[in-house]
Parts: C-alpha cells; structure tokens; sequence
C-alpha cells in the first residue's frame, strides 16, 4: 500500500525572513542564525497536509511549495544534505 | 621559493596516456588535423540516437563539471523530455583553479565540438549554445575559427550560438548558464524546474561541461569498453587534472582517475617546491574542501569514492597544494572570503551565511575568535548551511569551511593560544589579489 505524504520544499531565493512558518508549523520549519526558514522535516504525515498549505499560505513572500507524494516515489528528501563525514573539532 | 599563481604554466600529457590532451598537439587542431587523427569518423556517427544514449550510459562516463553525474542518465534524462531540445556546452570554467576546460578549447576545439554534435543527435536537440565568460578571449577566437571551419566544411550541424557571461563563480552553474543564454543574469534559479526539465528557451536542456564533451565522440567511436580500459571503476577513464600551488611543475595533465595524490603531487608536479612538505590541498577546486597530509601517507586517490572517505569531493580535479612553510589557516581564511564575495546574494542565508563564516575564520587566523562563535562555525559548517541554497555555492563555502576546521585544527589552536604561526601568510590560491581580509558579517 502506497502512503501518502506530505511534503514541503522552500524557495531559498524567496524566503526574506519573515519567520511566520516556524511560529505556526514549528513540527517543519524553525529559523537558522539569520532568521531564514530552515526545514527540519522536509516530509510529514499526510494528516499535516493542512497546516502545511495553511503556512504556505501565510508566507508573504510565497517561498513555500506544498505537494502530497507517495511513500513509494522515493526515499524521503533530507532537510538538508549531511556531510559525508562529521569530525569532532580537534582544537577546543 | 617562487610558486607560479596561474595554473596551466605547462602542460603535458603523462607520457602514459593521452587520449583528450595528446603530446604533438601544441596548438589549435584545425578541423582537417583534428578529421586526421580520427575526428568524424563514420564509425562514431552509425549509431542511432538511442543506440549513442546507450553506449555512453554503458561507458560509464561522469559529468567532469564537478558533481560527477553519470552521463548516459542525464542525456535518457533529457530525451524524455518532449522536443524541441538544446545542449549548452559549460565552458565557463569558472573555477580559479582550473585550466583544463580552457586548454582543451584552446587545443582540441574541435573535439568538443563532435561531442557537443553527438549530445544534440543523441538528444535530438535543435540548438547548441556555447557557453563561456566574456574574458576568455582566447577561447572565442579558438572556438569562433573552429565553427568557420565546420561551416566551410558543410557539416550539418544545428544552430550554434555562443553566449557569454560576465566574470563570476556562480556564473558557471548550469541553471545560471541556462538563465543568461535566455537573456538574463548569470545567476543561479531554485530548483525545480531544472534545466532539464526547463532551460534554455523553455526546452529541455542537457548541460554538459567541456571535458564530458571531449570524451564522447571517442566513446562514440571506439566503444563504451574503451573507457573503461583506464581508470577507477566508480568512474572510467582520464581525468585532465589541474596542478597548481607550491609544486615544482604545476601544469594541467591528463592522469587516469583513480591516481594516488601522492604520486600527483611527486611524479607529476616534480614535489613540492624546496622540497618543502605539504600542509593542506584542495583536490577539487575551491567547493570541493581541503585534505590533510595524512590523506595523502594514506594513499587517497583521485576518484570520488577514494576522496568521499575523507569528506572531500572530486569536484573539477583542480589541485593546489599548500606548503608548510606559509601559514595555511590564511589561505582557508581567504578562500572563505571568496565564497563571500561571491555569492549571487540571492539567497539570504547564502549571502548571510558566508559573510558570518569568513568573519569568523578571520578571526581564528588573528587568534580572536570567542569560543561561542567557534561552536557557532562549527553548527553553521555541519549542518545549518548544507544544501540550503537555490545552487551549490553554499555547499561549497560549508564544505570549505567544514573541512578547514578539520585540516587546520592544529594551526587554530597555535594561532588561539600566540594570534599567529609566525610563517607568511601570503596567499597562493589562484585568482587572489590581496588586499584586506576583514569581512563585516
Ligand atoms: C557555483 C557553481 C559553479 C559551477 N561552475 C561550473 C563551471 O564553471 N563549469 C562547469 O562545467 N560546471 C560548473 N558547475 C557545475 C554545473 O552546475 C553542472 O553541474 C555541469 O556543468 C554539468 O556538466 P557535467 O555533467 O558534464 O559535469 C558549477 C556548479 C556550481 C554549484
Ligand atoms: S546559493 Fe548563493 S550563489 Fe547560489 S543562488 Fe543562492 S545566493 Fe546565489
């Protein structure tokens, strides 16, 4: 059986800071140093698809695209990329 | 100790191999020497589209632009797409340290330009756009003779055109290269659409750099095989590598892939100048991060899974090694203030993100960096700023920075405790022209 999904992508050239999606869908989105919507989960249980539109909705600058994939077409999109290798800082 | 700042002083094949870069050719390949040496062959031509997206995807070949993408399945990709298609030919080149895609052009033009054919019967594309930064001048004289000659010469061939960019990092990004061919500025768009889905004129767009080019009418001709006869499984064939920083013979040469980087670094750049060791290089130009010595005693080796070991990519292949004598953590210091300067500013975390790195790495090279903002670096490096940006760029100004707190570890720890190394802090990267390093974040 085919799961649906929800999930949420954001237009880096878009995004101005406004900082609205992590206030109304923080189970998303939080804000990095600069207060740039940062995803966390780029995708959730369908049962999230309305807050989801909802916030992508409230996003003056529009930076927010919502669409339902199934489980199948793919691995899940990570939120952000991970290095190949994290190494604990030899210097502190 | 003298070290050359622009690559490419030399140029040799290995004198193992030459299959893109040959030995007797010094100068321009006209079209009837290029059609001597076995251009245009029949053999190349016979297959049919879908036969030629076969055999490529077969050969195994990988995008030589930096990300390594396996070829055939960009160019299935592409054909997928409902026509009327184009190929943009990357030859911007806009990695400082790198030659290579110059010193084909400027050579074997005529090479690529089979290649760049063979991509458009191969996706049935209507348009070729030849795509380069206005200052290469050189390279539009060789590539603007080269597509008289094919014209005298009748060779049926789809629209050429050649567009230029102004100079800048972010202009050699293939959704920046697409944008400008439409007319626009040579800035990276969000994805998606890709240029693939969605490029130049709206149609679908098969971005491919230089030297991918440059191997395809050979495989055409010889088969996928013959890649494969040379090189690392995980990505056949030569690869032409840039060599430049404190070595004794910098130059671009062609090496199968998969070389051990010691041997680089000693057979073919003849040691490091004053038979000084090597501190730090960056193997795949200035995205692709900094290795330690130690990668090197370990036999790292020049193909992407040797060097993914070791958090490092292969990126364009553009080497350029630090010595010990001058102050590494400088040139990491620098080479974060470049990615600063040259964000497309488009995204705010890129434009935000690389400005606060490079201020921090300033002050680690000055011994002033608080702890809080060294913890903070290390957040942004591993994990706030990875795969946030509309492009690559961003990546590659973490991955720099990621790699530096990694390789220059001790040098932090020395310049904290004494606010320096005591050792020139000259900066030998390419493309560098001095100045103040202070970065307001
Ligand atoms: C900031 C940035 C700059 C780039 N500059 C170049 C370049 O100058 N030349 C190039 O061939 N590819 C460059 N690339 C990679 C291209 O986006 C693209 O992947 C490549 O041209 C595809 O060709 P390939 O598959 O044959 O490697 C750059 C990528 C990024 C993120
Ligand atoms: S990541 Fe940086 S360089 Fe790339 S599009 Fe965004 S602002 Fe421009």
């Amino acid at each position: 059986m085919s799961q649906r999904r929800v999930r949420v992508r954001v237009d880096p050239t878009r995004c101005t800071a406004f900082g609205f999606c992590a206030e109304f869908f923080p189970e998303s989105f939080a804000l990095d140093d600069w207060g740039y919507a940062w995803l966390q989960a780029a995708e959730l249980p369908s049962d999230l698809e309305p807050l989801a539109r909802e916030t992508a909705r409230l996003c003056p600058t529009g930076a927010i695209a919502v669409e339902i994939v199934r489980a199948e077409d793919g691995p899940p999109a990570a939120a952000t990329a991970r290095p190949a290798r994290l190494l604990r800082p030899r210097h502190r | 100790m003298a070290i050359e700042r622009h690559p490419a002083a030399r140029v040799e094949a290995t004198g193992e191999l030459h299959r893109l870069l040959m030995p007797g050719v010094t100068r321009r390949e006209s079209l009837l020497e290029y059609r001597g040496r076995g251009g245009y062959a029949p053999e190349g031509w016979a297959w049919s589209p879908e036969e030629l997206r076969d055999r490529i995807a077969a050969s195994g070949l990988r995008g030589r632009g930096g990300a390594a993408f396996p070829t055939g399945r960009k160019w299935h990709g592409v054909a997928a797409r409902p026509g009327p298609r184009v190929v943009l030919v990357n030859a911007a080149e806009s990695e400082p340290a790198s030659a290579k895609d110059r010193i084909l052009l400027l050579r074997r033009p005529h090479l690529v330009l089979e290649g760049a054919l063979l991509a458009a019967r191969a996706i049935d594309a209507r348009e070729i756009v030849l795509y380069l930064h206005a200052n290469a001048t050189a390279v539009r004289d060789s590539l603007d003779l080269a597509l008289r000659e094919l014209r005298a010469a009748r060779t049926p061939a789809p629209r050429l055109r050649i567009v230029t960019a102004p100079p800048g990092y972010v202009a050699g990004e293939a959704s920046a290269a697409v944008r400008r061919a439409n007319g626009g500025p040579a800035k990276p768009t969000s994805k998606p659409p890709r240029p693939s889905e969605r490029g130049v004129g709206k149609r679908p767009t098969l971005v491919q750099n230089v030297e991918t080019l440059a191997n395809v009418p050979l495989i055409a001709r010889h088969g996928p095989e013959w890649l494969r006869e040379v090189g690392a499984p995980s990505l056949p064939g030569t690869l032409l590598v840039t060599l430049s920083g404190a070595v004794n013979r910098p130059g671009v040469y062609e090496v199968p892939s998969g070389m051990p980087l010691q041997r680089i670094v000693d057979d073919l750049g003849g040691g490091v100048v004053g038979g000084a060791s090597v501190q730090a290089m960056l193997v795949g130009g200035y995205f692709a991060g900094w290795l330690g010595p130690e990668a090197l005693a370990q036999g790292a080796r020049l193909e992407p899974e040797s060097l993914r070991a070791w958090g490092v990519s292969l990126g364009a292949a553009a080497i350029v090694v630090v010595p010990d004598w001058i102050c590494g953590l400088a040139q990491a210091a620098w080479l974060m203030r470049f990615f600063a300067d040259e964000s497309a500013q488009q995204c705010g975390t890129c434009l935000s993100g690389t400005r606060a790195m490079a201020a921090v790495f300033a002050k680690l090279l000055r011994g002033t960096a608080s702890p809080a903002a060294c913890d903070r670096l290390h957040l942004w490096a591993e994990r706030m700023l990875p795969g946030r940006g509309a492009c690559g760029h961003l990546d590659g100004a973490a991955t720099a920075a990621r790699t530096a707190l990694q390789v220059f570890a001790d040098e932090i720890s020395q310049h904290a405790r004494a606010g320096g190394c005591g050792r020139p802090e000259t900066v030998i990267l390419p493309g560098f022209d001095g100045g103040d390093l202070d970065v307001t974040a």
